[in-house]
């Protein structure tokens, strides 16, 4: 198993939990992928670490058996893990080919096959898919403008928590526009440079890290995103 | 120079010097001792899926019980009002998985104080098997390495007795008899070693606290995130590593009515015994919930 730099105990809490998926899984566990920010090297103290786990078969009991460690890594690293059986990988990459795009970007195969890479993602369900993250980013950011932005911290959350999609659907756009970026922070750069607002995008860094913004900001960030995700929207949906 | 020639303030001085001495020198054998009946470091992974073994381990039982409530109340299983717990009416014991929980929900099925969780001996029993289980793996002390520091604690309790008896019969045979102050400090010399040479925790119990609450460092950065509302175990395990003191903000209301002296204290005490986030990476999902794909 050859990890990214890590934090040590980031390093430390997830060799526990892979040893307790090799324990759990035994033989029909096919695939355990790191994916996300950790499988880059890029980890924040508040990002989360992401876990695919492909398995050739699944019993209740071997799912039993991981429930504590799953538990206890998500305390300790707030490790977020997706159990995917090898027969579901290709509906499931068609499903949410956005979110395997992503991860078939940024992945380290900590156990068995890399399946990721040879999975099929085409170009149609990219686009579908991306349009419909996109719309539904747009939509739940007018309600959580609505519902939150009179208050800065509730307001500063929602735009920390707004950075993994929409840097994960610039990537995607960006592949799809056929100029693929080396990675999503850096696509959302890309992509915001053509629009009006590029401005906006060190304040989601600093609502992820500070958890809050000058006073005054957050609202107006906030609504800058909604109109940026509507704008990453028309775009994709432009897409042939 | 023969110290036991010394004048009494003197003596006395050369006492106190020769005793530190002593519980060093205690310190560090109790700890080679302990490792070495232990036999080397212990794998976290038998200790860090369990909030209320992390907390027995660092506070003793009543640590793991005040846990175990606060987990129950985050949960909704149990209610606060005031200093005093009570189970939701339809909250069976059998609700909860662990034996401590089910005994808490037991004893709250009518509203008291949560002080007197501590009190309840279904609740202390509970703990028990806590105790075994730390004892077993060598993080508390078992028979044999009490045992080991006992033979230790007579051995150089006897040294400390012997170099001040030696002095007192030398006094009183140069006709001295101020030898009140020596006979004082001898027993306080003993009290103190003995709590040198007795730890609650053995070193490889202290080392793997400290293990513990460096694997859980990130969860401590995260305390302004982490969902409440029995969403995770994060807050169980939170104030399971790091102590009440540790609690978000939002739960200090609560935590400090209940337990006002445990929440004041440090994270390495010991002693007596909203948001979500989902979304970041899946893209969310209209009404879908937040984990898997964001569909």
């Amino acid at each position: 198993m050859s990890l990214p730099p890590l934090p040590e105990q980031v390093s430390r809490a997830l060799g526990l939990f892979v040893d307790a998926a090799r324990a759990a899984f035994g033989e029909n566990l096919r695939s355990l992928i790191l994916f996300g920010s950790a499988a880059e090297g890029k980890l924040r103290p508040t990002s989360d670490v992401n876990v695919l786990i492909v398995l050739r078969a699944l019993e209740r009991k071997q799912l039993d058996d991981i429930r504590e460690p799953v538990r206890t890594a998500q305390a300790a690293i707030n490790l977020q893990s997706m159990f995917v059986l090898e027969s579901e990988l290709a509906a499931a990459a068609d499903a949410f080919a956005n979110k395997f795009e992503d991860i078939r970007r940024r992945h380290v195969v900590l156990i068995g096959d890399d399946v990721v890479n040879t999975l099929t993602i085409t170009r149609d369900a990219l686009l579908r898919r991306v349009r419909q993250v996109l719309l539904n980013l747009t939509l739940r950011l007018r309600d959580a403008y609505a519902e939150k932005s009179l208050r800065e911290e509730q307001a500063a959350a929602v735009i920390a928590d707004t950075a993994g999609p929409l840097r994960a659907a610039a990537a995607s756009i960006l592949e799809l526009e056929g100029r693929p970026a080396s990675d999503p922070k850096s696509a959302l750069a890309t992509l915001a440079a053509d629009s009006e607002f590029a401005s906006v995008l060190p304040y989601i860094s600093e609502a992820r890290e500070q958890k809050l913004l000058e006073p005054g900001m957050a609202a107006s960030v906030l609504f800058d995103l909604t109109r940026l995700a509507q704008w990453m929207h028309q775009r994709a949906s432009g897409l042939p | 120079m023969n110290p036991f020639d010394f004048y009494g303030p003197q003596f006395l001085v050369f006492y106190i010097v020769f005793a530190i001495f002593i519980f060093i020198v205690t310190s560090i054998a109790r700890r080679f001792l302990d490792r070495s009946v232990v036999g080397g470091a212990i794998d976290p992974a038998q200790v860090v899926s369990d909030p209320y073994l992390i907390a027995y381990l660092r506070g003793g039982a009543s640590e793991a019980a005040r846990v175990a409530a606060i987990s129950l109340v985050d949960r909704d299983l149990l209610s606060v009002t005031g200093s005093k717990l009570k189970a939701h009416d339809n909250v069976k014991g059998d609700h909860a998985r662990h034996l401590l929980e089910q005994k808490i929900l037991l004893k709250y099925r009518t509203s008291g104080e949560a002080s007197d969780l501590y009190a309840d001996a279904d609740v202390r029993n509970a703990c028990d098997q806590y105790e075994m289980k730390l004892q077993q793996l060598g993080l508390l002390p078992n028979k044999s390495i009490t045992a080991a520091r006992m033979a230790l604690f007579v051995a150089m309790a006897a040294v400390l007795i012997l170099t001040s008896s030696i002095k007192i019969v030398i006094a009183l045979s140069r006709g001295r008899t101020n030898i009140a102050f020596l006979i004082i400090l001898t027993v306080v010399a003993i009290l103190i070693l003995r709590k040198v040479a007795f730890p609650r925790q053995t070193a490889v119990g202290r080392a793997m606290i400290h293990d513990v609450q460096r694997l859980f460092s990130g969860l401590k950065d995260r305390v302004r995130s982490i969902p409440l509302h029995g969403a995770t175990t994060e807050l169980a395990m939170l104030v399971a590593v790091f102590g009440m003191s540790a609690a978000p903000a939002t739960t200090q209301a609560w935590t400090r009515q209940l337990f006002p002296q445990a929440s004041s204290s440090s994270s390495s005490s010991s002693g007596c015994g909203s948001s979500s986030s989902c979304g970041s990476s899946c893209g969310g999902g209209c009404g879908g919930g937040c984990g898997g794909c964001g569909g």
